[in-house]
C-alpha cells in the first residue's frame, strides 16, 4: 500500500512528465515527431485516437501514425488548458484543451491522455484528440441555454 | 513490451452494466439509468460526439438529457479495444457501433471512458467520443 509520501512523490513525478510530454507535443505539431515519440510507452497496448482521424494500437502502429500525422502539421504556438488530472497507483489521466496557432490559422483540440508508471518511470499510453470547432461550441451553448436549439 | 491490463471483476461488471445503460440512452431515450452510472462530482466531464466540452455533473447531465431526445438508433454495440486499470482508476478505449432503419444507416464512434472508484463503487468520470473517420492506410471499420 503506497504511503501518502509515495503518492505525493508519484504526483510530482507525473507533473514533471506531463511537462515533458507538452514539450514533445510542441515538436510533434511542428513536423518533428521524435521528442514526442520519446515519451510513449513501447507496450503492445498503447493507443492513439489522433486528431487526424482513425486510430492505431500497439507501439509500432502508434509510432507510424504519429510520424505520418506530424508531417502534415506546422503549428508554431501551443497553449494547454488543464481540465482534469486524476491519479491512482500506476495510472493517471489528464483531460485538456490544446490551443494551437500559426500565422495563418488556429485550432483547439479536446484531448484525453492516459499515463502509466512503468519500470523507466511515467510513460504516455493513450492520446485521444479531436478538434473543437466554433460551430460546435456555439451549438452547445444554444442547447444549454434554451434546451431546444442545435442538431446532433 | 506487452502489459495488457486485466480488468478487475468489479470493473468488468460495471462496464457491462454501463453498456446496457448506454443502449437505453441511445436507442430508447432512457437516459436516467445512464446518468446514475456517472460520478456526480464537479470534476466529471464530457467531450461528447455532439461537440464541445463540459465539466461538472450538472452540465454534462443537462447535455446528455438533451442529446437523448435527438437519438433514434435501433441498435448499439460496444467493442472494447483496450482497457487500463490500477488502484481506483481505469480507462477503456472503445468503438461504439450504432445502426437505424434496419441497418441502412450506421455510425461508429471512437470513445474513451475514464472510470473512478468512489466510496467503493465504480463511476464514469469522463467520456470523450466522436465519429470515427477512416484514414487511408490506418485502422478503421470500413
Amino acid at each position: 500500500m503506497p504511503t501518502q509520501h509515495d503518492q505525493a512523490e508519484r504526483r510530482k513525478e507525473l507533473e514533471a512528465f506531463i511537462t515533458q510530454c507538452m514539450r514533445g507535443l510542441r515538436h510533434q505539431v511542428r513536423g518533428d515527431p521524435e521528442p514526442f515519440l520519446a515519451v510513449w510507452s513501447h507496450a503492445d497496448d498503447v493507443s492513439i485516437l489522433g486528431a487526424i482521424g482513425s486510430y492505431a494500437q500497439g507501439w509500432k502502429d502508434v509510432r507510424t501514425h504519429l510520424r505520418a500525422a506530424s508531417k502534415t502539421l506546422n503549428w508554431t504556438e501551443v497553449a494547454v488548458q488543464r481540465l482534469l488530472t486524476t491519479l491512482s497507483g500506476d495510472l493517471a489521466v489528464t483531460v485538456v484543451l490544446e490551443r494551437m496557432s500559426n500565422a495563418q490559422a488556429a485550432r483547439t483540440l479536446r484531448v484525453t491522455h492516459a499515463y502509466r508508471h512503468e519500470e523507466e518511470g511515467w510513460r504516455l499510453i493513450l492520446r485521444h484528440a479531436n478538434q473543437v470547432t466554433p460551430d460546435d461550441e456555439a451549438r452547445e451553448q444554444a442547447i444549454l441555454s434554451d434546451g431546444s436549439s442545435g442538431a446532433l | 513490451m506487452s502489459t495488457l491490463t486485466e480488468v478487475p471483476a468489479d470493473l468488468q461488471t460495471f462496464m457491462d452494466n454501463l453498456h446496457e445503460k448506454l443502449r437505453g440512452h441511445a436507442t430508447r431515450s432512457d437516459t436516467r439509468p445512464f446518468l446514475e452510472g456517472w460520478s456526480h462530482t464537479s470534476d466529471a466531464s464530457i467531450m461528447a460526439a455532439v461537440g464541445g466540452y463540459h465539466v461538472g455533473y450538472d452540465k454534462l447531465s443537462e447535455l446528455l438529457l438533451w442529446v437523448s431526445t435527438q437519438l433514434s438508433f435501433d441498435t448499439y454495440e460496444p467493442e472494447i479495444l483496450t482497457a487500463y486499470a490500477d488502484g481506483d482508476l481505469a480507462t477503456s478505449v472503445e468503438l461504439e457501433h450504432f445502426t437505424k432503419n434496419d441497418g441502412a444507416e450506421h455510425m461508429t464512434l471512437r470513445t474513451t471512458h475514464v472510470y473512478r472508484r468512489e466510496a467503493g463503487e465504480w463511476k464514469l468520470l469522463h467520456r470523450h467520443a466522436e465519429a470515427l473517420t477512416p484514414v487511408a492506410g490506418m485502422n478503421s471499420t470500413d
